[in-house]
C-alpha cells in the first residue's frame, strides 16, 4: 500500500533493451507493487502506451499508491487515499467536498494533476478538486514532490500528481463487483470488467457513491441530540474505458475515456446559515494514442486528447453559476537511443483553450505550446544523469526555459543492499489561469508566469533480503529547498477591484523521509509504511501593496505531517490493516495567529476472502477515525467522528 | 450606522451613567458635556469567522478577540457586518449567519441569539426599546426587493417587516424617520418611526449606501454603485430632498466609510484615491486627500477626532493605523480580519 517511492533506477546493463521497455513500463502498477513487495521487476515482453516520463526524473522523490493501497479505496477518491497514505496536506470543506492539494508548502495551483500524460487541471482555476477523482478507474497513483517543469510542464511547482490506467495483456476475462454501506448514509457501487488478450487489452469501470453526511457536529448536551450537519449530501460517479491494441510490430493504439459527475450540496462553516449551496460538476476526458517503436532505437508517440468541464455552482444568495471549460490537446515524443548510455526524447504539445463563465465577458480562446527534450546519461553501471528542458509559449506571458537536472549515484551496492545517493535542480513554471488573466472584473492580463528554482538532495536505502524469509525493505530521506518567485495574490487594485497581482516570494524547505517494510512469509505476509515531512514555507518578499506578514508560516501548511500504515495477510485469507495520519496545527491565515489544532486519525480494516470456484468473495469492515477526533482541515468545515464502512466484494478469476 | 448612531449612544450611554433613574429621550444630544473614550471596539468581519477587537486607549493594548473567549471559544459566525451598542448589551448582526447576537457589553456573553433574518446587513436603534435591521433578499446578481425588519429589544422579537428598495444597507435616523439607501438601486426609503410605516421615496443617483447627517442637520449620501461610470456624495436637507448638491467622484468599488466628527463639522469618506475630510459646504473633494489611502473601516473618536482606519486584505490579520485630525500617523495596531467599523466607549 502505500506510499513507496519508487525511483527510477534500472538494471545496469540492460540499457538498449530497458529503453523500449522502460519508456513505457507499462504494467505501472505491477512494477510499483513489485518494488514495494520485493518481487524483482519483470519487465513485460511487450512495450506498452504511454510515455514514462519518471524514467527522465533522476534524482527526484515518488511517492506511488499502487494497486495494494488503492485497494482499500476502491470506491473512495484521490482526496481520501491520499490524505491517509501521503504525507500531503488536503484542504477538505467536509467529506466529498471540495479537497484542494499542498505538496511542499505550496498551494493547490502549484501542483499539476496529469491523467495519461494530460494536464487535468481545470484551466479556469488551474488546480483540481481531488475529491472528484475516483480512485477506481486509475490503475496508478503517482505524486511527484518538487518542481518538475520541464517533464509536466506548467504548475509543477509544488509538484505533480500523476494518474493512469493502463489495461493489462494477456489474462482473459476477469470482473468484480462491490457493494458497500456505512455510517452517515454512506453508499456505494462499483463493477469493473477487463479482458486482455495478447495484443488487445479492454478495462472498463463504474462506480456510484452517495452519502448523507448528517454525522452529529458534537457530544450529546444534558442528554440531548448534538445538532447534525446539515446540506452535505452528495452523489458521485466515475466511467473509465481503457482499450489497447498491438498493431502490426511494434505498433500500439490506445483509447482511453473518462467521465466523471457530482452533485453536492455545500456544506456550510460551522457558526454559518444555511444557504442551500450545491454545486454539480460533470468533466469528460478522451485520449486516443498511437506509439510506433521502429527497432531498437527510436519510438515515436502521438496523443491527442479532449478534455470537458462543466461547473455549476449557486446558493439561496447566488444564481447559479456556469463554467463551461473545453480543452483540446496533442502532444508528440520521439525518443532514441544513442549508443549503450544514452536515451534522448523530443517532443511538443499544442493546447488549445476554450471557456465560457458568467465570470467572462465573452468565450476565451486560446492556444499554448510547448517543446521539451529530455536526455538520459547512463554514465556507469552506478551512476545516471538526466537534463531536461522545455520551454512554453503562452500568450502574452512569457514562461521561462525551464531546465532540470538530476542525477542518481548508487555509493554502495552488494547482493541485497544498495546506498543511492541522489540530487536534482530544477526550474518551474506557473502559466496564468484564465480566472487571472480573464475574470471581469480583476483580471490582469499582464500577470506574469509564477517561476520557481528548487533543488533537492537525499539518500535511498535497499536491501532485499534473499531466500525464503522474503524481505524488502527501503528508506528514503530527501532535504529540499525551492524558491518561487512572482507567487500571484488577489489584492485590491486599481478600480477597487481584487485583481490578481506577482506579489511576492516565498521559500519553502522541508525534509522527507520514508521507510516501507515489506515481509513475505508462506502463510503470513505484512507490509508497514511510514513517512514523515516537515515544511518550512514563508514569505520571503512583499511588494507594495501586500500587507501580509514576512517570515510566518504559509496558511494551511503544517509544520509537521506523518503518516503509518501497516498490512497484514495470514493465510491468504484474512486481510487486517491500519493506517494512521498526523498533521502538526496549522494557521488559517496568513497573520499566524488563528489556527487549527494538530490531529491524528487513525483507520483501520478487517477482511476475509473466500474462494468458490472461480469466484473470490472479500468481506471487509473499515472503520474511519476511530478515536473519534474533532477535527477540521479548512477552518469552519466540520469532519466526521468515527465512522465505518461494510463491504462485499464479488471477483472473478 | 455605527458612527451616525454613536453620538446619540455615547451621549445616551453618558446620562445613564449620570442620572441612573433617567431614561433618556433618544433625540438628546448635548455636545457641551466633553465626550471622554476609553475604549474601542473594532468590528472585524472576518472569513470564516468575524471576531471583536477591544483596544484599551490608555494602556494601547488590544485584545484581538473578546468575543470567543467569553463564550466558551463558541464562532461568532462569518461577516459579523455591524455592532451596535445599545445601553449595557451590543447587538451583533452577523450576515452569514442570518443572525443578530446579543452580548452584555460588561463581559461580552452573549445573552441571546435573534434568528431568521435573511442575509442581515445593519442595525439602527430608535432608544432603547426598538431597533431596525436591513435585509437583503434574492440571489447575485438577480436580488430582490429588501426589506427593513423591526426590532423589539425588549423580547428581542422581530415584528414588522417592511419592504424597500433593493439591497438596503446604512441607515440614519433623523427626528423620526429612519432613511434607508437601497445600494442597489437610486432610492432612499424614509420610513417613519412613529407608524413604522414607510412614508416616501427620494431619489439619488444609483448606489446609494452610507448616510451621515452634518452640523447643519444636512444628510450626506455616498452612491457608488459597482460598474457606474461615476459615484456621488449627495448633499440635501431633510426638508427638501430633492434640492440636492452633487459632488462627482471617480468610480470605484472600494469607495465608501463616509463618516463625521462628533458635532459633523468635518464630513470624512475614504474613497478610491485616498480619504478625504470636507467642510459641510463643500462642493467638491479637495485637491488632495487628507490621507493618501483607502481603508476599509474608518472611525472618528469623538474625544478628541482621533481617526481610526481599518486595512484588509482578507488573507490575514489586519491593521488599524490611528492619524491625528490633520492626518499625521500617530501609532497602529493588530486587529482580526477585516475590520470594518469602530465603537467608542
Amino acid at each position: 500500500m502505500l506510499v513507496a517511492l519508487l525511483h527510477t533506477r534500472r538494471l545496469a546493463g540492460l540499457l538498449a533493451a530497458a529503453i523500449a521497455v522502460a519508456r513505457a513500463l507499462p504494467a505501472q502498477g505491477q512494477a510499483a507493487a513489485d518494488t514495494l513487495t520485493g518481487q524483482s521487476h519483470r519487465l513485460p515482453d511487450v512495450a506498452v502506451a504511454g510515455s514514462k516520463p519518471s524514467r527522465y526524473a533522476l534524482g527526484t522523490r515518488q511517492l506511488v499508491l499502487d494497486s495494494a493501497a488503492l485497494s482499500q479505496y476502491r470506491t473512495g477518491t484521490l482526496a481520501e487515499a491520499l490524505a491517509a497514505r501521503a504525507p500531503l496536506y488536503l484542504k477538505n470543506y467536509g467529506p466529498g467536498q471540495l479537497a484542494s492539494i499542498s505538496i511542499r508548502g505550496t498551494s493547490a495551483r502549484h501542483t499539476a494533476v496529469l491523467w495519461n500524460g494530460f494536464n487535468i487541471n481545470f484551466s479556469s482555476l488551474g488546480e483540481a478538486d481531488f475529491s472528484l477523482f475516483s480512485v477506481g478507474g486509475n490503475t496508478q497513483v503517482r505524486v511527484q514532490p518538487g518542481p518538475g517543469g520541464a517533464l509536466y510542464g506548467t504548475g509543477a511547482i509544488g509538484g505533480a500528481v500523476l494518474l493512469s490506467g493502463e489495461p493489462a495483456l494477456g489474462g482473459g476475462l476477469r470482473g468484480s463487483v462491490q457493494a458497500e454501506g456505512g455510517s452517515f448514509g454512506q453508499g456505494a457501487g462499483s463493477l469493473e470488467a477487463s479482458y486482455g488478450a495478447a495484443r488487445l487489452a479492454l478495462r472498463t469501470t463504474a462506480l456510484y457513491r452517495e452519502a448523507q453526511n448528517d454525522f452529529p457536529l458534537g457530544p450529546e448536551q444534558n442528554g440531548a441530540a448534538a445538532p447534525r450537519q446539515p446540506n452535505a449530501a452528495f452523489r458521485q460517479w466515475n466511467f473509465t474505458q481503457d482499450a489497447r491494441l498491438l498493431v502490426g510490430t511494434g505498433g500500439q493504439l490506445s483509447l482511453a475515456a473518462w467521465l466523471t459527475g457530482a452533485n453536492r450540496q455545500i456544506q456550510p462553516a460551522l457558526g454559518a446559515a444555511n444557504r442551500h449551496g450545491l454545486e454539480t460538476d460533470h468533466s469528460a476526458r478522451l485520449l486516443a494514442a498511437f506509439r510506433q517503436r521502429l527497432g531498437r532505437r527510436y519510438e515515436g508517440t502521438v496523443r491527442v486528447a479532449w478534455l470537458h468541464d462543466r461547473l455549476v455552482y449557486g446558493d439561496d444568495t447566488l444564481l447559479p453559476q456556469y463554467t463551461t471549460l473545453s480543452t483540446t490537446q496533442a502532444q508528440t515524443e520521439h525518443s532514441f537511443t544513442l549508443g549503450n548510455k544514452i536515451s534522448l526524447q523530443l517532443g511538443g504539445e499544442v493546447q488549445h483553450f476554450e471557456a465560457v463563465a458568467d465570470g467572462y465577458e465573452s468565450r476565451i480562446r486560446e492556444n499554448r505550446l510547448a517543446a521539451f527534450g529530455l536526455l538520459r546519461y547512463d554514465a556507469t553501471p552506478t551512476l545516471r544523469l538526466t537534463a531536461n528542458l522545455r520551454q512554453a509559449v503562452v500568450p502574452d506571458q512569457r514562461p521561462p526555459l525551464a531546465p532540470t537536472a538530476g542525477a542518481e549515484w548508487d555509493l554502495w551496492q552488494t547482493e541485497t543492499n544498495t546506498i543511492t545517493l541522489k540530487a536534482s535542480a530544477s526550474r518551474s513554471y506557473r502559466a496564468a489561469t484564465l480566472n487571472e488573466r480573464y475574470y471581469r472584473p480583476g483580471g490582469n492580463p499582464g500577470l506574469l508566469p509564477e517561476t520557481g528554482v528548487g533543488y533537492e538532495a537525499g539518500a535511498v536505502y535497499d536491501h532485499q533480503a534473499a531466500g525464503p524469509a522474503r524481505l524488502h525493505w527501503r528508506t528514503e530521506l530527501t532535504a529540499y529547498r525551492q524558491l518561487v518567485d512572482n507567487w500571484v495574490q488577489w489584492i485590491p487594485g486599481a478600480g477597487g477591484f481584487y485583481s490578481p497581482r506577482n506579489l511576492r516570494l516565498v521559500r519553502t524547505q522541508g525534509l522527507e523521509a520514508s521507510t516501507a517494510l515489506d515481509w513475505k512469509r508462506p502463510r503470513y505476509e505484512a507490509a508497514v509504511r511510514a513517512s514523515y515531512a516537515l515544511t518550512q514555507a514563508h514569505k520571503q518578499q512583499g511588494y507594495l501593496g501586500d500587507d501580509d506578514p514576512l517570515d510566518t508560516q504559509l496558511a494551511y501548511v503544517p509544520l509537521h505531517g506523518a503518516t503509518l500504515s501497516t498490512e497484514h495477510t495470514w493465510r491468504t485469507h484474512w486481510l487486517l490493516s491500519a493506517s494512521g495520519s498526523f498533521s502538526s496545527y496549522r494557521y488559517t491565515t496568513v497573520s499566524a495567529n488563528d489556527f487549527l489544532p494538530g490531529y491524528f486519525l487513525l483507520q483501520g480494516s478487517v477482511g476475509r476472502h473466500l474462494t468458490v470456484g472461480q469466484a473470490r468473495f472479500t468481506l471487509l469492515v473499515q472503520g474511519y477515525n476511530l478515536t473519534n477526533t474533532r477535527y477540521q482541515t479548512y477552518a469552519g468545515r466540520a469532519m466526521p467522528p468515527r465512522s465505518a464502512v461494510l463491504s462485499l466484494r464479488v471477483a472473478w478469476r | 450606522m455605527k458612527r451616525n448612531s454613536f453620538p446619540y449612544l455615547s451621549a445616551a450611554g453618558l446620562l445613564a451613567l449620570l442620572t441612573t433613574a433617567c431614561n433618556p429621550d433618544k433625540e438628546v444630544i448635548s455636545p457641551e458635556v466633553p465626550t471622554v473614550t476609553n475604549a474601542v471596539y473594532v468590528v472585524n468581519e472576518g472569513t470564516s469567522n468575524g471576531a471583536i477587537s477591544l483596544y484599551n486607549k490608555s494602556t494601547k493594548t488590544v485584545v484581538r478577540d473578546v468575543y470567543a473567549p467569553a463564550n466558551g471559544n463558541k464562532r461568532l459566525g462569518p461577516y459579523v457586518q455591524n455592532m451596535t451598542i445599545v445601553g449595557d448589551n451590543a447587538y451583533l448582526v452577523v450576515n452569514g449567519a442570518d443572525s443578530v447576537q446579543v452580548v452584555r457589553l460588561a463581559d461580552f456573553k452573549r445573552t441571546v441569539g435573534i434568528g431568521g433574518f435573511s442575509q442581515p446587513r445593519y442595525l439602527l436603534a430608535a432608544g432603547t426599546a426598538k431597533a431596525y435591521v436591513t435585509e437583503w433578499q434574492g440571489s447575485f446578481p438577480a436580488y430582490s426587493a429588501g426589506r427593513v425588519a423591526v426590532l423589539n429589544l425588549t423580547t428581542n422579537t422581530i415584528g414588522k417587516r417592511l419592504t424597500v428598495g433593493v439591497n438596503p444597507e446604512q441607515m440614519l435616523l433623523v427626528d423620526n424617520k429612519l432613511y434607508v439607501p437601497n445600494s442597489n438601486g437610486n432610492t432612499i426609503t424614509v420610513i417613519n418611526t412613529t407608524t413604522d410605516a414607510v412614508e416616501s421615496s427620494i431619489d439619488v443617483p444609483d448606489g446609494p449606501k452610507n448616510l451621515v447627517r452634518d452640523v447643519n442637520g444636512n444628510i450626506w449620501v455616498l452612491c457608488s454603485k459597482y460598474g457606474a461610470a461615476q459615484d456621488f456624495l449627495v448633499r440635501f436637507s431633510p426638508a427638501q430632498p430633492t434640492q440636492q448638491t452633487r459632488i462627482a467622484l471617480a468610480s470605484d468599488y472600494t469607495n465608501g466609510n463616509l463618516r463625521t466628527n462628533t458635532t459633523g463639522s468635518t464630513i470624512y469618506v475614504s474613497l478610491g484615491t485616498g480619504t478625504y475630510a470636507l467642510d459641510p459646504q463643500a462642493t467638491a473633494l479637495t485637491a488632495k486627500p487628507l490621507i493618501r489611502r483607502n481603508f476599509y473601516g474608518l472611525g472618528i473618536d469623538p474625544q478628541d477626532n482621533t481617526i481610526y482606519a481599518g486595512t484588509s486584505t482578507f488573507t490575514g490579520d489586519a491593521k488599524v493605523i490611528r492619524y491625528t485630525v490633520a492626518g499625521a500617523p500617530i501609532d497602529s495596531f493588530g486587529v482580526a480580519v477585516g475590520p470594518n467599523a469602530f465603537l467608542f466607549r
